[in-house]
């Protein structure tokens, strides 16, 4: 945990770290076959061999050139255009629930402008489009719709925002936190039981 | 990314409770003591009939509670004075106008605690606050969203409450916009 750039406390961080990215080896790498894919038929990894690896695996490798990271298809250039066309109706967690953790870890590898610019002008438009509607009050299916959009780290602030909203109003206008109810016994008539 | 340190509604409720408001106290106390209450806070007092004192928020609701004084509101809780923020938080979009910084706790607490220091206009206050409480919120609102970087917003003159609101969110995104371009230093409080 020298360099990695990840926070080693933060279980967001490492899920992140976790996400697989494809790669191509540029040399062969004995007995991890099967270790990184249990479904290989091989115990040896070719040269040329496409493997998705994960982050934190990646990083050291590609230190070595021993691989080269190829673009994940969630930054793929399809995937710009739609952002363009439209940023607030495409669902981030679905493609990659660490958007902009992966983007700036492989930023971090690749050097290249073009990911955190790209990870820079999604945030900016769906901050426009979606986050900011987390402080005025929308029906509870929309925010449901909202939030399903959102990768992880939009649905902190998304919450955060939520929260603090929630509990002014339940302070301005004195109500009290919904009390845990066991199920209501009802007959199978309908009829109420022990006088309910 | 951590959730940053926030106060509860509560808590702002309680700061709010410091500060001082206008009663007419209904008792007097021993002279021994110059009329006045010594409390580590400061003393408070003379406490004489019908002789008007300052005394901070919690003293004042602790004494209307036992009936023993009346509460006068505060100038700013007035049916014209609300009036005349609420037009003008409506007529200047890109301004806030400076209310008191406790303004809806205080109101709460007083509409909660003390209904009959109001009169009649009761109603009609608590409806105003109301309005002006939404007014600055939509404002908030649209000054938020003119945020597209790690730079300020200008947003002047926010209560505590409203400033409370915002503040995880608004923090999280500066982080997120400050941690996407690229800028090495960690964001401060």
């Amino acid at each position: 945990m020298v360099d990695s750039g990840g926070d080693y406390f933060s279980v967001d961080s490492v899920l992140a770290e976790e996400t697989a990215i494809p790669c191509l080896f540029q040399c062969g790498a004995n007995g991890i076959g099967r270790a990184l894919d249990p479904s290989s038929g091989l115990e040896d990894v070719n040269p040329g061999a496409n493997v998705d690896l994960p982050i934190w695996l990646l990083t050291e490798l590609a230190k070595r050139d021993m691989i080269t990271i190829k673009q994940p298809k969630w930054y793929g250039e399809r995937m710009r255009r739609k952002i363009q066309a439209g940023a607030g109706v495409e669902n981030l967690r679905l493609r990659c629930p660490y958007f902009y953790d992966v983007a700036l870890l492989l930023h971090s590898i690749e050097r290249g402008p073009a990911l955190a610019e790209f990870a820079m002008k999604t945030f900016q438009a769906r901050y426009k489009e979606l986050l900011i509607k987390a402080h005025t009050n929308q029906t509870p299916q929309e925010m449901t719709r909202l939030q399903s959009l959102l990768c992880t780290e939009e649905a902190v602030l998304f919450e955060a925002a939520r929260q603090s909203m929630s509990a002014f109003s339940r302070w301005r206008f004195g109500g009290r936190p919904l009390a845990m109810k066991g199920p209501m016994k009802r007959r199978l008539d309908g009829a109420r039981v022990n006088g309910h | 990314m951590r959730p940053a340190i926030e106060f509860s509604p509560c808590d702002l409720e309680y700061f709010a409770e410091d500060e001082t408001i206008t009663i007419v106290p209904n008792f007097s106390l021993p002279t021994f003591s110059q009329s006045t209450i010594p409390c580590i806070g400061g003393s408070y007092g003379p406490f004489r009939p019908n002789i008007e004192v300052e005394v901070p928020f919690w003293l004042a609701i602790a004494f209307h509670k036992r009936k023993s004084c009346r509460i006068k509101p505060p100038a700013w809780l007035a049916t014209d004075r609300l009036q005349g923020i609420l037009d003008e938080e409506k007529s200047t979009a890109a301004v806030f106008q400076p209310v008191p910084f406790h303004y809806l706790e205080i109101a709460k607490v007083l509409f909660a605690e003390a209904k009959d220091c109001f009169g009649a206009d009761m109603l009609k206050i608590k409806e105003l606050v109301e309005d002006i409480c939404k007014v600055r919120m939509s404002k908030i609102c649209a000054g938020l969203q003119v945020l597209q970087g790690p730079m300020t917003v200008k947003l002047n003159n926010l209560s505590a409450m409203e400033c409370n609101i915002v503040r995880p969110f608004f923090q999280g995104s500066l982080a997120q916009f400050q941690a996407l371009a690229g800028t090495p230093s960690q964001p401060q409080l």
